[in-house]
């Protein structure tokens, strides 16, 4: 396994819970893959924007003006929850703090 | 006998609906009972028969009334299931999004409806388009028409399955690093990846944002030009789709032969069978007068850990969307939000999507992201770069699609490496941008094996013509596997 890869740090960062088997599977396989990837190491710097760049022509924003919204009822149709025209979301704060 | 409506081409059904010795709803309905026949095949993830019929309805009534939109009106097309349709479900084939309905319809789903075109059902899909078999669907698997033990590819496996089977004429796949193009080349199909930035990706459930496209996937290569056609144009919603005015687009030139290079270092490997479909193709252009010119891309060898940090970093953003909150699956566990959102998304992804999420976090995180993140943006500019200066040389570089035909369902879900290995061929294209297509070149044993074409910027029409003489000299187009 590379040096440095915390499988438990690196599922907090990803906000995803793993189960005790799946912990060490994804460390092993996880492992395997970034060994393959030594390879790059061989590289040299880049141009950092690298992958940002439109292969062919430069990109460029839309124009600034106001639309119409897609009706909340189309949104909510997809919520988990909802009530009273909005996402209902369990509770986050206490009333006390 | 009359050929059966679902082994005819769209451009052949075009023309029997514009002549009208067809209606469009004889036609849907003769595809409708082709994929209740075919279901075992895992193609679709859902079908809506009388969304489809209307649709008919409404194309026949315009052609009664002289109103018809073009050579697609009143043709069916089969849409994968990462792409909005306005009031379709929009799964990804993942546990997470079941029960989504899309709110509005992609760029792709507006151009064809404008084209007269049927939308047709939710094709089946790796989850989240992370796979090269349609194995790690949660929808079920998708099978080979050739040989329902083996896979159709991915991620578009579904979109492959449905054309080789005979369940549609034409179909939508997306293509990150392949997934248009190795599915394709299992089951005998045309199947082209534009340029970036050629077909706008509105609508289109992002993976990873710098190397998506949607991509048409037929029978044959006048069928795919055509589906081109329609989903071809400008998008101010894409920032990354071309403007109008910057659309010229290559093509063969008259004056000389056509130039083809040919990556040889790259070969080793390609399983025997394989091999022999590329080399009878070579002989095909060699025949043709084409030029075969050797070429070298030495950083090739680079593609696939660059893709795969490339990739997976930018899927671990865009994934980061699901969090059970505003849309998704939400863990019934109350508690604090941290571990409600990490419990939902521990429950609604699979396990390819959890893997690159996890890898694309830790090649992005503080202390790594300059050894392979920064490290794989190097190599993908040294790889365009190389790319760049071979089709300054040649007109095309051709290698096989997959170095192997399809394997068996089960025999690499176990080992991601070799899975991430099917794509050798493919991903360079992806990374640089550029357009490349698969087209059947012949038979290993009964499977299918395709030839690849990569092409400079706005090549399409360039790659069309090659695959069209290969398809003249191999005579497999339009095939349909049976029953």
């Amino acid at each position: 396994m590379p040096k440095g890869l915390d499988i438990d740090h690196v599922a907090r960062l990803a906000r995803l819970s793993l189960a005790p088997e799946e912990r060490e599977r994804y460390a092993a396989q996880l492992g395997q893959v970034l060994g393959h990837f030594a390879a790059l190491a061989s590289m040299g710097a880049g141009p950092a924007d690298a992958g940002l760049r439109a292969p062919v022509a430069d990109a460029s924003l839309r124009a600034d003006q106001p639309g119409q919204p897609l009706p909340p009822t189309d949104f909510l149709r997809n919520a988990p929850a909802s009530r009273d025209g909005q996402v209902a979301v369990p509770r986050v704060v206490d009333d006390a703090s | 006998m009359a050929e059966p409506l679902h082994t005819l081409g769209a451009a052949e059904l075009g023309r029997r609906l514009a002549s009208r010795d067809l209606t469009s709803r004889a036609l849907a309905e003769a595809l409708l009972a082709r994929a209740a026949s075919r279901r075992e095949l895992g193609a679709f993830n859902s079908l809506d028969a009388d969304d489809l019929l209307r649709q008919a309805d409404a194309a026949d009534a315009r052609r009664a009334g002289g109103r018809s939109l073009g050579p697609l009106d009143g043709i069916p097309v089969a849409i994968k299931d990462n792409i909005a349709v306005r009031g379709q479900p929009l799964t990804c084939s993942s546990r997470m999004l079941a029960g989504y309905v899309s709110p509005y319809d992609s760029a792709v789903a507006e151009r064809l409806r404008a084209a007269g075109a049927l939308l047709m059902g939710r094709l089946n899909m790796d989850e989240f388009a992370m796979g090269s078999s349609t194995e790690t669907s949660a929808t079920g698997l998708a099978r080979n028409p050739w040989d329902p033990a083996r896979t159709p590819g991915g991620s578009s496996g579904g979109s492959a399955a449905c054309l080789a089977s005979g369940q549609a004429p034409l179909a939508l796949g997306s293509d990150t690093g392949g997934s248009i193009r190795q599915p394709a080349s299992h089951c005998g199909l045309v199947g082209l990846k534009p340029t970036y930035g050629l077909v706008s990706r509105h609508g289109l459930v992002a993976f990873a944002s710098s190397l998506d496209q949607i991509g048409p996937m037929a029978r044959s290569v006048e069928d795919c030009e055509l589906l081109l056609a329609a989903l071809a144009g400008p998008d101010a919603r894409d920032m990354t789709c071309l403007a109008a005015d910057a659309r010229a687009p290559r093509v063969l030139p008259a004056d000389r032969k056509p130039r083809l290079g040919v990556p040889r270092a790259l070969l080793e490997g390609v399983a025997p069978g394989v091999r022999k479909a590329f080399d009878d193709a070579l002989g095909v252009y060699r025949a043709e007068g084409c030029e075969l010119v050797d070429v070298d891309l030495p950083s090739a060898a680079l593609a696939v850990p660059a893709y795969y940090v490339v990739a997976t970093a930018e899927a671990s953003s865009n994934l980061a969307r699901y969090d059970g909150i505003r849309y998704g699956h939400r863990a019934a566990r109350d508690g604090d939000i941290v571990a409600l959102m990490s419990q939902s998304r521990a429950e609604g992804f699979g396990a390819e999507v959890k893997r690159r999420i996890l890898l694309g976090t830790f090649v992005l995180s503080a202390g790594f992201a300059d050894a392979y993140y920064g490290k794989a943006l190097a190599a993908r500019a040294r790889i365009r770069e190389e790319y760049l200066g071979a089709l300054a040389r040649v007109d095309a570089l051709a290698t096989p699609t997959v170095p192997s035909s399809a394997f068996r369902l089960g025999e690499k879900a176990a080992d991601p490496l070799q899975m991430y290995l099917e794509d050798l061929f493919t991903i360079p294209a992806n990374l640089a941008g550029l357009p490349a297509l698969s087209v059947p070149s012949g038979l290993d044993g009964a499977l299918p094996v395709g030839l690849h074409l990569v092409g400079p910027p706005l090549g399409e029409g360039l790659l069309l013509g090659l695959a069209r003489r290969l398809e003249r000299a191999t005579g497999l187009a339009h095939r349909v596997a049976q029953p």
